[in-house]
């Protein structure tokens, strides 16, 4: 807990780590959240939680990665030194020059643009579908894992199903089916994806709904639907939260494929992995304009895994 | 210490300190703990759940893992010190002559390995035994420890064992290297009533037989009374006193050793005539400890002088050593309860019996399917786990359910409150049908029946703050209107001790104790009419323990509740409960009103549970009566009376040596006032057992 807390978090953490009695501010302050509502609190908690990431150094490695490229899709029209899309037919292939710092394609659009523009559809397609593919796989898992028996049954040997399928083979059945869009790509993702969460989230079912609490709440006489999404689920958010940040980084690989099969955005759309589709023919005579976009893709996925790691690590130590 | 002994003890302990590393700084978890053990005594060492007492243990034998050390202070074994060497040297001195017996068997048996193959690799491994010579000592060693059918035991896997031969095949182990010191950490813990009192037998007699000097570790202040001489007590890391067993139960020195006397239940002790004493407060952390005498924060005799001054362990008496300024005068002055408590001793006074009971079971069956073992076809077998129970409960009354592990006794409660499918019989609460499941019940029904959990770290949901979890009921059952909830969850935070200030915690910000009072706030929300106990105090510390259950008496005092109360430690059940019921293997074997239960007559199981309850007081005469074998599978219930496989009675009190009693179910037999028993041997003769617990003056 060394940067990035509000007076007020402290107090709540001193409580927690020496588990003494508390100071009388944290009642006092208690009471006026209460009367203000609960979502402040709720909100420190939940940052309390991920301030815990500022003590894993491959955690912090990672984050930067990751924000580096947050900032510079957010900012790409800003920043990017020309049109992603201006064909310049003087400069074709070009290495970096003062113009074009890390040059031009084989269409003479400027390599940084691209990449910076790039970075926008991905790091909004992919967050979207693996939030897609945990919601849909969470709902399955949560299901299957509760009430067990047939209903779990079905759901599980339809989801090996589709699990028993190659990823790769199974998105271009998917897209060749429904056509290349960034919508499409979505649903693509979150099929394949789904089952991998769903398994995950019955696991974590299959543990929680053991606890007395869950039983208390059938004691209570709650509906199914609050035993699972209330009681059930916040438990099992941790394992979740660091599952979603890999499947980020697999989505983006996914994202890359289909663009490098030709199944992404349709043209001339700069998406990292057409960028690299196309740059393929000229990598003898230009290898920059391969190597920038694997570069950016690479470094993107590296992070995430690096920041899941870090989360992970950190979590578990808590436990 | 000792010094009148001329013999050098095994283990001589210096002012012991050791410190755990952790993100947030050095956190001292033992400091300037000094004891001995001489050769062939049984030394214990008790204390409450992180007082560290398991460190100590650990600092021994240098397990302190990464980021434990010994920070000052000796370890001399058998005159050797062996703080500050290295692992080699530590071999040198130690070789194999300290032995560890850890709480759970099962943890320190490899279940893929026989247990002669385990056993005997010792030997081979340090010894260079031959495999035949290793495995005749193993068999030998396995005798020795009163292993029935040794020979075949070595051939079973781990699994195969009851939890009671798993713990003598540890202890077996131990001694196999003939170890000079034997450390046991809880060994009894994790087993059954009666098992334990077997294990604990072998275990007070392991010095007479081997000249093994044994530490022993343990919470429980009965089990320590039964097997060792001299005790340590420690709190909060420090060694607050130490003496033989009869000063330190009888004449203690430290207020929280007195405390701690007062706070458990002593068997036959019962709400109406006496009151638990809680000690206040709690255990502070050992980040934070206080500057002067550790437990002053919760000590009734604190003075300034106590604020300021750390206190040494004195010797008050030959071999009698406590840390307190103020140990002579507190001695002396003897003990009060604070006048807040005494006024508050809930004058229970007998009930007049309502004519309907509240809650009326009648043959009670909850069958489990179990699966057939044969791939296709094969007849449906059942776990019987409870078959043919029938109870009652007076309102504002307790009603007491004892019985071992697997008796069935939880499944009764399942199936009391819905959350199991009855099998058969009749359920009627309040003149209502309750004989199905809690999803097809009324809400209004749900409301009345409620239910405290046993385990403290999963009955609150870690997600929520307790304002909102015990918001809940309040807000389900419409129990007040939805904007005065926050004003009612404080109104029970306040009733459970805890106050306006816990509104906001999570769970994990709680200790045991706290966790369990909410949960049972939680319970008590929607102001059921009866409230099922599912062992609340057994995971709790036991000044924890006295807490929760008068605040349990206090709810039932002005709430006029009704509980159901499950526990497996008579003590307890016998001070809380009116009516107890005895549960052997999905069946009543005796019931009545607890005074009645727990004087003659008893049914032959009574009496053997009875005699094997550890007491925590020197004074106490127990007759000797150990139950033989192991509790049979419910799947498969022996004909006739179930205990009859068991029972150390039916051979020597009935005509035909018992033959009666494995062909027939026994009768209901009357013996008046409500008490009733499930045996074939007359009446007369069960009234002239002697009681099982006589007091020495």
């Amino acid at each position: 807990m060394k940067k990035g807390k509000g007076e007020t978090g402290k107090v709540e953490m001193a409580a927690t780590e020496t588990d003494t009695e508390p100071v009388a501010a944290a009642g006092a302050q208690g009471k006026a959240v209460r009367e203000t509502g609960q979502s402040g609190r709720g909100w420190r908690r939940r940052w309390e939680g991920i301030s815990a990431i500022t003590h894993s150094r491959v955690g912090m490695i990672g984050l930067t990665m990751v924000v580096f490229w947050i900032v510079i899709a957010i900012f790409a029209p800003v920043i990017a030194p020309h049109n992603p899309l201006a064909q310049d037919s003087s400069n074709i292939n070009q290495g970096p020059s003062r113009l074009y710092a890390l040059g031009t394609d084989h269409m003479g659009r400027d390599n940084l643009s691209r990449l910076m523009y790039g970075s926008r559809t991905i790091l909004v397609l992919a967050p979207i579908s693996v939030l897609a593919s945990v919601a849909l796989g969470t709902f399955l898992g949560l299901l299957g894992g509760y009430f067990g028996g047939v209903l779990d049954e079905v759901v599980m040997r339809i989801l090996d199903a589709v699990m028993a399928f190659p990823t790769i083979l199974l998105y271009l059945i998917i897209i060749s089916a429904i056509g290349p869009s960034a919508v499409n790509v979505v649903i693509a993702i979150t099929f394949v994806g789904a089952p991998g969460v769903a398994r995950l989230v019955r696991s974590l079912t299959l543990d929680v709904r053991t606890r007395d609490y869950v039983k208390a709440a059938e004691t209570r006489g709650e509906s199914a639907l609050h035993t699972m999404f209330v009681e059930i689920l916040p438990n099992a958010r941790g394992p979740l939260i660091i599952d979603a940040m890999l499947r980020v980084g697999y989505a983006i690989f996914a994202i890359g494929t289909l663009g490098f099969l030709g199944l992404g955005l349709p043209p001339p759309t700069p998406d990292w992995g057409s960028m690299i589709s196309q740059s393929r023919k000229f990598i003898w005579t230009n290898p920059l304009g391969v190597l920038w976009p694997a570069l950016a893709i690479a470094s993107l996925v590296v992070g995430l895994n690096l920041f899941a790691d870090g989360l992970r690590e950190e979590s578990t130590r808590y436990q | 210490m000792d010094s009148h002994k001329p013999q050098s003890p095994i283990l001589d302990v210096r002012n012991l300190a050791i410190s755990y590393e952790t993100r947030y700084g050095d956190v001292p978890a033992v400091r300037d703990v000094s004891f001995d053990i001489q050769r062939a005594e049984a030394h214990s060492v008790v204390g409450e759940s992180g007082c560290g007492k398991s460190t100590v243990a650990f600092g021994i034998v240098n397990f302190l893992g990464r980021n434990g050390r010994i920070v000052a202070g000796n370890i001399l074994f058998q005159g050797q010190d062996l703080v500050g060497r290295s692992e080699e040297e530590l071999r040198k001195i130690r070789g194999d002559r300290i032995a560890m017996v850890y709480q759970d068997p099962m943890q320190a048996l490899n279940p893929s390995m026989r247990i002669g193959e385990q056993m005997a690799e010792v030997l081979i491994v340090h010894r260079g035994l031959k495999k035949a010579a290793a495995a005749d000592k193993c068999v030998h060693m396995l005798e020795r420890v009163h292993m029935s059918d040794a020979a075949n035991v070595m051939r079973r896997y781990p699994h195969q064992l009851s939890g009671g031969q798993q713990q003598r095949v540890v202890i077996a182990m131990a001694l196999l290297n003939d170890p000079a010191l034997l450390i046991m950490d809880e060994p009894t813990t994790a087993l059954d009533v009666t098992v334990e009192a077997a294990v604990l037998d072998l275990i007070a007699g392991l010095q007479r037989d081997f000249d093994t000097a044994i530490m022993y570790i343990s919470h429980n202040l009965g089990v320590v009374a039964r097997v060792s001489r001299r005790v340590a007590v420690m709190y909060a890391g420090e060694l607050v006193e130490r003496a033989t067993v009869q000063e330190v139960y009888l004449t203690p020195y430290h207020p929280y050793t007195q405390g701690l006397m007062r706070c458990v239940p002593r068997l036959g002790q019962d709400k109406t005539s006496s009151y638990l004493h809680p000690i206040r407060g709690r255990v502070p952390s050992a980040k934070n400890l206080p500057p002067g005498c550790i437990f002053e924060p919760r000590c009734d005799y604190a003075r300034e002088q106590c604020r300021l001054k750390r206190p040494e362990l004195r010797e008050l008496e030959p071999g009698h050593w406590a840390r307190c300024h103020l140990a002579e005068e507190i001695a002396q002055a003897g003990w009060k309860p604070a006048e807040e408590l005494t006024s508050e001793l809930p004058a229970l006074a007998e009930r007049p019996q309502s004519a309907a009971p509240l809650l009326k079971v009648q043959h009670a069956k909850t069958y489990y399917p179990a699966p057939s073992k044969k791939l296709v076809g094969g007849a449906k077998q059942y776990v019987k786990a409870v078959d043919d129970v029938s109870l009652e409960a007076q309102k504002g009354q307790s009603l007491g359910i004892v019985g071992e592990s697997g008796c069935g006794k939880s499944t009764l409660v399942k199936t009391i409150i819905g959350m199991e499918k009855p099998t058969g019989g009749e359920y009627e609460f309040m003149g209502i049908d309750i004989s199905m499941p809690v999803s097809k019940r009324d809400l209004s029904l749900i409301r009345e029946l409620q239910m405290v959990f046993q385990n403290p770290d999963s009955t609150l949901n870690p997600s929520f703050t307790v304002g909102t979890q015990i918001g809940r009921p309040l807000r389900r059952f419409k129990v007040v209107p939805s904007n005065q909830v926050p004003t009612e969850v404080i109104r029970l935070l306040d009733m459970m001790r805890l106050g306006e200030r816990y509104y906001d915690r999570l769970p994990r910000q709680l200790s045991g104790g706290e966790k369990q009072r909410v949960g049972i706030a939680r319970a008590i929300a929607g102001r059921p009419e009866l409230v099922l106990c599912d062992e609340p105090v057994s995971a709790l510390d036991v000044s924890v323990q006295a807490a929760v259950l008068n605040l349990l008496l206090e709810i039932q005092h002005e709430m006029g509740t009704t509980m159901i109360f499950i526990g497996h430690d008579l003590s307890v059940v016998r001070f809380f409960c009116d009516q107890i019921a005895v549960m052997y293997l999905g069946q009543f074997v005796e019931v009545g009103p607890a005074d009645a239960i727990y004087s003659p007559p008893y049914h032959p199981y009574t009496e053997a549970l009875l005699s094997a309850v550890p007491i925590p007081d020197p004074r106490v005469e127990q007759k000797h009566i150990r139950l033989s074998g192991v509790v049979p599978s419910a799947l498969n219930p022996p004909s006739g009376c179930r205990f009859h496989t068991r029972c150390p009675r039916r051979s020597e009190m009935l005509s035909d040596g018992g033959k009666v009693c494995e062909a027939e179910v026994p009768p209901w037999q009357d013996a008046g006032n409500g008490h009733r028993i499930f045996c074939h041997i007359p009446l007369d003769r069960l009234r002239q057992m002697e009681p099982v617990l006589t007091i020495q003056v």
